[in-house]
């Protein structure tokens, strides 16, 4: 049984909920620890034999939880668990010199540590500014890009290699939906306090404008001015994500390709990150929006259509040929 | 400046550990090297090999940095060069020897005993100037902190460590620390020797190089005046190319 550190560092749901996908599934056979210093990880570790029943990948798969700590004290937490080297293969999801450059300083010292980058995109102002390429092709042995397709900085690295969206629940794993009267949005309201606020608003304004329509609101906290009997905590959210009949969200990863999954429509607001390009992302698989009341308008043409209720087509699901691509990495040295 | 000089003689297997005053001579005749250099005495070390000049080249001191100025193919680091400053554990290749440079300040006799059991000796960090490539904090056994005005006992880490501006660890646990692979790395090995590759002229401050500008602006990386260490490794390296790119890898909240 091998052993992974993955590291997930990184505000937000994405790099927590991809590298989670990722190694529950691995977990049936390797032990998977999982760095990361997400706000959300001391919950999102007390979800997860909601969906691993399994003792055996509830045993083999562990949260390293980083404290909250100074930028130099967190380095060098990483940088000491990096550098215990008792693990057997090394996965960074999206930053591959570390959240904080802490890694550049480890790498020289791991040459017989097998690395792989999970590519999600990253905004090239970075790669450039600090020279990620150079350093990506030096030390990577392999790089995963998990759905993005051609559209990222290190597409074209020879040890580049693509696999579907990797999503939490695979689609036999999904609850079945029954069919309801009334249609659903669904908001995913995730980010901080002026996104909260705002996700909150909108809200407000769905229910005065859609008296007949269920409105819900997928979140960790209630948003201010949400009533709070529509608000839904649950992880993972691709269940709740799976009722709905239209999902207005920002357009991270996980909520732009769990709605192309599922085959919802996603109306997107573009939220600015440092290192994620949400309006770049959201171009090409949303429907990016600019004011509450566009996204209004946007959902009345949607729902004008006829209602498909239909179970979601058997989406396939990227997680199952990453961990065979990882597998290789360390078996062949 | 004193400096020392450890190679093996890889005829005889002998090692050598000279401490010398610059300016110094390397070749295979010693009296085809010259016995003075501007008016200096040259202390000269005879390398017998063929593919060894008889005067290979000179160490000499340059506003208070120590240079290597070869009349044939030396190399420093591995890297082939005419001249170049030479920093505190550099590897110099002159034919087949391998000579590993330091620098050695100030030894206080009651440390003398530690000099047999340690090769390399220590930087008195007060009275040295930064110049060239950082003067280096040299390996002081970490046993002996209390050398450096240190409470007696506190124990702090000896290896050296940086990318840029070699200095002293310093830190007063090594559990867990990269730059020294735990306290464990070799007192003689720099943890970033496989990078140099990937810059090409590594180490050459003068203008029109690369690290001239991060030589001229040291002041500025948490440099501390009264140690003349420089806190600069190469995950900071990439802070100072503009001053837009500042803001990136400083918040761990990010996504
Ligand atoms: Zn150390």
């Amino acid at each position: 049984m091998a052993t992974w550190l993955i590291y997930a560092l990184g505000g937000g749901w994405g790099h927590l909920n991809r590298a989670i996908a990722l190694g529950r599934q691995a977990a049936t056979h390797h032990q998977v620890r999982i760095l990361t210093n997400s706000p959300y990880a001391h919950w999102v570790e007390t979800q997860l034999p909601q969906i691993d029943f399994s003792p055996s990948v509830l045993q083999n798969l562990s949260l390293q939880i980083l404290p909250l700590a100074s930028v130099a004290e967190t380095r060098h937490q990483v940088q000491a668990i990096v550098q215990a080297q008792n693990y057997d293969c090394l996965i960074v999801d999206t930053f591959p010199r570390g959240l904080g450059g802490e890694l550049v300083d480890c790498f020289p010292l791991l040459s017989s540590i097998p690395k792989v980058l999970i590519h999600r995109d990253i905004d090239p102002a970075y790669v450039q500014a600090k020279q990620v390429g150079k350093f990506v092709a030096h030390y990577y042995d392999t790089l995963v890009i998990p759905g993005e397709g051609d559209d990222v900085p290190f597409a074209y690295f020879p040890q580049a290699v693509q696999t579907l969206p990797w999503l939490m629940l695979n689609a036999q794993a999904l609850p079945s939906v029954s069919p309801t009267e009334q249609p659903t949005i669904v908001v995913v309201a995730a980010g901080n306090q002026e996104e909260m606020a705002f996700w909150g608003q909108l809200m407000a304004r769905l229910l005065t404008n859609f008296p007949a329509v269920t409105c819900r609101c997928l979140a960790y906290t209630c948003p201010p001015h949400c009533p709070p009997h529509l608000w839904v905590q649950e992880w993972p959210g691709m269940p709740v994500l799976n009722q709905a009949d239209v999902v207005i969200g920002g357009a991270g990863y996980n909520t732009v390709f769990e709605c192309q999954a599922l085959g919802k429509p996603l109306i997107s607001f573009a939220w600015p990150r440092q290192y994620d390009r949400q309006q770049h992302r959201g171009q090409r698989w949303a429907k990016l929006v600019e004011t509450p009341q566009v996204a209004i308008d946007t959902v009345k043409s949607l729902l004008q259509t006829p209602r498909d209720q239909r179970e979601s087509q058997n989406y396939g699901n990227g997680i199952g040929d990453a961990i065979s691509i990882i597998e290789t990495q360390y078996s062949q040295r | 400046m004193q400096i020392q000089l450890v190679w093996t003689d890889p005829n005889s297997g002998k090692i050598y550990k000279p401490q010398l005053q610059p300016p110094v001579a390397l070749g295979r005749s010693f009296n085809l090297m010259p016995g003075t250099h501007a008016s200096q005495a040259v202390s000269r070390i005879v390398l017998d090999a063929d593919t060894v000049q008889a005067f290979h080249a000179l160490l000499e001191i340059r506003q208070g940095s120590v240079w290597l100025c070869s009349q044939a193919d030396s190399q420093i680091n591995g890297v082939t060069v005419t001249e170049g400053v030479l920093t505190h554990g550099d590897r110099i290749q002159v034919g087949p020897f391998e000579l590993t440079f330091t620098v050695v300040l100030d030894v206080i006799e009651e440390e003398e005993e530690i000099q047999d059991a340690v090769p390399a000796a220590r930087v008195n960090q007060g009275k040295t100037p930064l110049a060239g490539l950082a003067q280096v904090a040299a390996e002081l056994p970490g046993q002996t902190a209390k050398a450096l005005g240190r409470s007696s006992g506190e124990w702090v880490c000896d290896r050296t460590i940086g990318f840029l501006f070699k200095r002293r660890c310093d830190r007063t646990t090594a559990l867990g620390c990269p730059y020294c692979n735990n306290g464990q790395s070799k007192l003689d090995q720099d943890p970033y020797w496989l990078d140099y590759d990937l810059y090409p002229n590594f180490g050459s401050y003068r203008p029109g190089n690369w690290g001239y500008e991060y030589y001229r602006d040291r002041a500025y990386y948490c440099y501390n005046r009264e140690s003349r260490n420089v806190d600069f490794t190469e995950a900071d390296a990439a802070s100072f190319e503009e001053e837009s790119d500042t803001d990136y890898e400083m918040n761990f909240g990010a996504s």
